[in-house]
């Protein structure tokens, strides 16, 4: 062998062995390719590295490192074309580029001055072949060391984040025991990691239901927590010192990737005082801290839900608000220190006057509310409510001083007449609270929802009556007052109606009741007295002396600003003539402030308008206020009127009510006489003023003057105006009335309706208030007379007729029944022809008694 | 291009040579080489380099060489005709790439490599400069160190005088065709080298190199080698290490270190040697080889002058018949200036930058 072939062999060998000298890529290409270069004498040498897909290069080393690589990459693209042999040589420029494949990696190429000999070039072609593998081997191993850096890098990162965790981490075995317990485990289980590793962890994990709370002695009576399965959420967790904590803990499988469990994993934290701090927050947000009582949150929640129940159950509830009295003068004078112990204290009591069950919250300040549920009935929550009352209003000690206070309580039940919310309940409750109040304190009062109602229906109806107001839906309509003596016009009652545009006129009773506010009493006042003033001005300027009275409700006349709303009505209207304008006022309206009313009254004088007390009688007002009101005259109410020719007792008072008048120097007019009789009698009785359906309905103004010119005065009243007859006659001056009374009663018999009238009435001529009067007062008086002999067969007719009439009607037979009706009828106006007649005589025959009377005494009053 | 030479140590008149050149407008940069025999002292040395005005570079050399003639003492400066520009790289263990990088070598031109011939790891540096300016230059230089291969300040710059340091000078402009040949012939079958460490051999196929070496020097030549007698014959009987077609690199051994032997320049492990000799004649027609390579890569083309770097131990070796060899380089009409080195830097042709040993690197500048 000579040297050349000696010194081949001894660099392929050394080149070879340089291969696989390190188990790193670099580390094996930084050795073996600077001496590749350097043995084989090159100028360059690349090593390319070959992408999956086949053909794009980059130089993974090369040297030296700053020289172009260019030329050796098209060599060893050219390589790859070429499939065999696995290594080329061709010249670049002046120099020769060998390449050889290197598999699994790509090309190298080594430029030279000279061309290696085919031979060296082939084994060189063995050693990039062992250079492949080694370097296949490399990126192997350099793969291996990757995973195996990044398994002890997580090893590490595990272990250091279990240990940095603040949460206790404990992992098990699929047995259920402990593998692994972190430091934060040790600390919170309270046990060193030698008695936790391989220990089963329910024996050493017990984990309680919070609900259980942390009471030592009702743990050992409960069952742990399931820790078997994956579960979460909060416990308690005994310690072995006993202590208890309260935990957040996650217990989760732990399973490979393949689906096979390992093992398990459990994460617990202390949250104790979490736990405390949400009780507190939550105790906070529903109680009031002062009194440890619920406030209004709770309340608001605890009222819904008992609400609730007592649909659920049909029971009845009570809803009760209560307000300590006087508690503001403790608090001004002991201080708030002072007033917060008697809230405490009273607080206190009142849960000693409740029922367990009970719920009894604050609302703030001295108000709180009462919720009692399942009771029986209303008995049931008053019996309470007088306990808890009486024991408010025993004596407090507070800062060694004693303190009294009461307490007002309003409360409502519930089911109620209509559907309703807690707060709405605690809104009712809140108003009978201030009924209590009002009614002295120291006493409860029962919501009264349909007076809740009414108000609200008020409201609303006195919207529709303001905006009617303002729309001049209003009129006045006007009832004549005449002098029935005199037969002559006095003047007109004006009276509201309200013209309303679907329903037509509508009367008083459809509008008044809902204005009881000022506002709106003030605004039909005014409305009235503007109305009143241009319809008198009107009469005046058409030379009639008529007077016009209105009404002036209570809360109108008594406002402040009545006067100067009256001054600027009569300001408007110059040329009024007030003293034909009257106000009628209220009785009851005078006395509730009878001074205020008094310096109304005075003022509307001074104006030269006239006042009346309206209704009077119905106010039972004492004589010694009404003695003092300056009014002009006082309208005798039509209840006593109505019934004054068959109520005695009417009669006396209306007698004694026209002697007031006089006495006190003022006028009575009567209202509501609907019969000339009426008016007959009242004339009798010394009030010959008077108004009424019987005189005339209330009418439009343009009626009036048709009205006023055809009315005539009743013959009645004609006729007995100047006769002093005696009250004994009066069954005669009321027979027309009672004649027709019976009259109808029997007909209506006949119509199908029960009888009302005494049997004895009805039958027998003799027992009637007429017969009575006729064989007694009457025929010792006017027995002479004609008319008083032909009435008698006629009134004995009637009374057989209405007999036959009812025992018909009770026989079923009808027919003769309304045949008997018929001539009943006729017997009637027999009847009344008679009547008229007989009154007629009677009234002559008294007339010339009383002349021949007068002339024979001549002091002897009229009036009287 | 200008030479000056002078075979006095005299300080003084190196100083008047420096000043000539320095006056010298067509002169950009000067390359001084000093004998290690002036035993001019670093402190008296070094204001004179720091003085200079004009790039300074060089190295202090066993001796130097002038027109055929070895001298010991003197000086001889080299007037380079275009300023150039050096890097100093001191210590050598610091060296990065990017130190090299920032020499401007993107011209034509010839890069002096002269380095402290004892600096450890110069294999090491040899590769990062080929990496960094592969073959775009061409490189001529060697191993500045004295007479008695023992640590001195030997490298010369205007920074001063330093040790354990390399210099590079890039003369831009300057052409250079370089010849290596060394005439050493293997006497011995490849011997693996087991352990080694720069140039420390420990171990050869697997046995402490100095018996693996003395086993194979007693076969050759019947004698004991030991601590005495191995400065006078390892000289003479080098390693090689084997390259492809061209001259191996001979590596010199100069020391006995216990079971280890020291070498100049690095031997990796793993390489594989050989023992070699050299005969008289083989080292003289490879002094003629040299000039012969270089002249035909210059070609046609006339040189300006002749830089010759020849190992101390050829001048040890061949002793009285060194000046046959250097009469050898000779050419007419051609200026010749060089140094004994102790190793040898160039890239043989167009390949791989080498450290030699026992070698004679001859560069004719244009």
């Amino acid at each position: 062998m000579n040297n050349d072939r000696l010194y081949e062999l001894v660099i392929l060998h050394e080149l070879s062995m340089a291969i696989g000298s390190s188990l790193d890529q670099q580390d094996m290409l930084n050795a073996c390719l600077p001496l590749m270069l350097r043995r084989l004498g090159g100028r360059a040498i690349t090593l390319f590295e070959q992408h999956d897909n086949g053909d794009i290069l980059e130089p993974a080393f090369h040297l030296p490192r700053h020289a172009q690589t260019d030329g050796q990459l098209q060599t060893a693209r050219k390589l790859i074309k070429q499939k065999h042999p696995p290594w080329l040589v061709c010249r670049t420029g002046h120099y020769w580029s060998h390449a050889w494949q290197v598999p699994s990696f790509g090309v190298l190429v080594l430029l030279r001055g000279r061309q290696l000999e085919e031979s060296m070039c082939h084994e060189i072609g063995q050693i990039a072949g062992k250079l492949g593998m080694a370097l296949l081997g490399c990126h192997q191993y350099a793969q291996l060391q990757a995973v195996q850096t990044q398994l002890a890098r997580e090893a590490d990162l595990h272990r250091e984040t279990l240990l940095a965790i603040g949460d206790a981490v404990i992992t098990t075995d699929t047995e259920g025991r402990i593998q692994e317990a972190n430091p934060a485990a040790e600390q919170l289980l309270g046990n060193p990691r030698k008695h936790l590793i391989g220990h089963p962890l329910h024996e050493i994990l017990h984990l309680y239901s919070v609900y259980i709370g942390m009471d030592a002695a009702a743990i050992r009576n409960a069952e742990p927590i399931d820790i078997s399965r994956n579960t979460d959420g909060t416990a308690c967790l005994q310690r072995p010192d006993q202590s208890i904590i309260t935990v957040q803990f996650n217990i989760q499988d732990i399973t490979a990737s393949s689906g096979e469990l390992m093992g398990r994993v459990m994460v617990l934290r202390d949250i104790s005082d979490l736990h405390a701090l949400e009780q507190e927050v939550a105790w906070r947000a529903t109680h009031d801290v002062l009194t440890g009582l619920p406030n209004r949150s709770l309340l608001s929640e605890r009222l819904g839900w008992l609400l609730a129940q007592a649909d659920r159950h049909e029971k009845l509830l009570a809803v009760a608000l209560v307000d300590l009295d006087e508690f503001k003068p403790v608090n001004d004078h002991l201080g708030h220190a002072a007033g917060d112990k008697l809230l405490c204290a009273a607080a206190q009591r009142m849960q000693e006057a409740l029922r367990a069950s009970d719920t009894l919250a604050r609302l703030g300040g001295d108000e709180f509310v009462i919720i009692l549920d399942d009771l029986d009935n209303i008995n049931h929550a008053e019996k309470i409510f007088d306990r808890l009352i009486e024991q408010l209003s025993q004596p407090f000690e507070i800062e060694g001083q004693e303190v009294r206070i009461s307490a007002s309580l309003g409360y409502t039940l519930y089911p109620l007449l209509e559907e309703t919310d807690a707060d709405t309940l605690l809104r009712h409750a809140d108003k009978a609270m201030y009924q209590a109040k009002l009614a002295g304190r120291n006493c409860y009062r029962l919501f009264d929802v349909r007076e809740q109602q009414q108000r609200l229906a008020m409201h609303q109806h006195g919207e529709v009556i303001m905006q009617a107001l303002l729309n001049q839906e209003f009129h006045l309509h006007y009832q004549p007052k005449v002098d029935m003596r005199a037969g002559r016009i006095l003047g007109f009652e004006g009276l509201a109606r309200w013209h309303h545009p679907e329903r037509g006129v509508l009367l008083p009773a459809h509008f008044l009741p809902w204005m009881q506010s000022k506002e709106l009493a003030s605004m039909l006042g005014c409305f009235a007295i503007g109305e009143a003033c241009r319809q008198l001005v009107r009469w005046h300027q058409a030379g009639r002396d008529w007077t016009l009275s209105i009404n002036i409700a209570p809360a109108h006349l008594l406002s402040p600003d009545f006067l100067e709303q009256l001054d600027a009505i009569l300001e408007r209207h110059p040329d009024l003539p007030p003293e034909c304008l009257e106000f009628e006022i209220l009785e009851s309206a005078a006395i509730s402030d009878i001074e205020a009313a008094t310096r109304v009254i005075e003022a509307c004088h001074r104006r030269g308008i006239s006042v009346a007390l309206d209704d009077f009688g119905v106010g039972y007002a004492s004589l010694a206020y009404l003695k003092n009101l300056p009014v002009d005259r006082l309208k005798i109410d039509r209840s006593f009127v109505q019934d004054m020719l068959n109520d005695r007792g009417d009669r006396i008072l209306i007698e004694s009510m026209i002697t007031l008048a006089r006495l006190f120097g003022q006028t009575p007019i009567a209202e509501g006489v609907e019969t000339p009789e009426q008016g007959v009698l009242l004339m009798r009785l010394g009030c010959d003023l008077a108004q009424g359906f019987g005189i005339a309905r209330p009418m439009p103004a343009e009626q009036i003057d048709d009205w006023s010119a055809q009315w005539e005065t009743p013959e009645l009243w004609r006729l007995w105006c100047d006769t002093p007859w005696k009250l004994d006659d009066l069954p005669l001056l009321a027979a027309q009335h009672d004649h027709l009374h019976w009259i109808q009663q029997v007909l209506q018999v006949a119509e199908g309706e029960s009888l009302t009238l005494p049997h004895d009435e009805l039958a027998d001529h003799h027992c009637c208030r007429l017969g009575k009067w006729y064989d007694s007062y009457g025929r010792q008086h006017y027995g002479h007379l004609p008319a008083f002999q032909a009435l008698y067969p006629v009134h004995v007719a009637v009374h057989q007729a209405g007999s036959e009439i009812v025992r018909l009607t009770e026989n079923g037979q009808m027919a003769q029944a309304k045949h008997q009706c018929a001539r009943l009828l006729g017997l009637k106006d027999q009847v009344l022809h008679h009547l008229t007649e007989l009154e007629r005589q009677v009234a002559q025959h008294l007339a010339a008694d009383s002349k021949l009377s007068d002339s024979l005494s001549p002091s002897k009053s009229k009036a009287s | 291009m200008r030479i000056l030479f002078d075979t006095s140590s005299s300080l003084e008149l190196f100083q008047q040579s420096l000043q000539r050149l320095e006056e010298d407008p067509d002169i950009g940069a000067i390359m001084v080489m000093l004998p290690s025999g002036n035993n001019h002292p670093v402190s008296a040395l070094t204001p004179l380099l720091k003085a200079a005005r004009k790039p300074l570079f060089g190295g202090i050399f066993p001796a130097v060489i002038h027109n055929g003639q070895m001298y010991r003492q003197g000086h001889l400066l080299f007037g380079l005709p275009a300023p150039a520009e050096y890097c100093l790289i001191e210590p050598l263990d610091n060296l990065t790439e990017r130190d090299l990088c920032a020499l401007d070598t993107t011209d034509k031109g010839t890069l002096f490599v002269l380095i402290d011939g004892l600096a450890p790891r110069i294999g090491a540096l040899m590769d990062k400069i080929f990496n960094t300016f592969a073959l775009d230059v061409h490189y001529l230089g060697g191993g500045c160190g004295s007479w008695d291969l023992k640590n001195h300040d030997c490298i010369l710059s205007n920074q001063g005088v330093s040790r354990n340091a390399a210099l590079l000078c890039f003369a831009e402009g300057i052409q250079s065709h370089i010849g290596v040949a060394h005439g050493w012939q293997p006497i011995s079958k490849p011997i693996k080298v087991t352990e080694s460490r720069d140039g420390r051999l420990i171990t050869l196929d697997w046995k402490p190199a100095r018996e693996v070496y003395c086993q194979h020097l007693l076969e050759y030549t019947g004698t004991e080698i030991d601590e005495k007698n191995f400065p006078l014959l390892a000289p003479t009987y080098p390693f090689g290490i084997a390259r492809l077609d061209t001259e191996m690199v001979v590596r010199d051994p100069y020391m006995l270190d216990g079971d280890d032997i020291l070498c100049l320049g690095d031997i990796p492990a793993g390489s594989h040697i050989h023992i070699m000799h050299g005969k008289e004649q083989h080292l003289l027609d490879a002094a003629s080889e040299a000039r012969q390579r270089a002249q035909a890569t210059a070609g046609s083309t006339p040189g300006r002058c002749q830089l010759v770097m020849d190992c101390i131990s050829r001048a040890l070796f061949l002793d009285d018949r060194f000046e046959h060899e250097l009469t050898a380089f000779a050419q007419p009409g051609l200026p010749m200036l060089g140094a004994l080195t102790i190793g040898e830097i160039a890239n043989h042709g167009d390949d791989y930058l080498e450290f030699y040993n026992k070698t004679v690197v001859v560069g004719v500048l244009e």
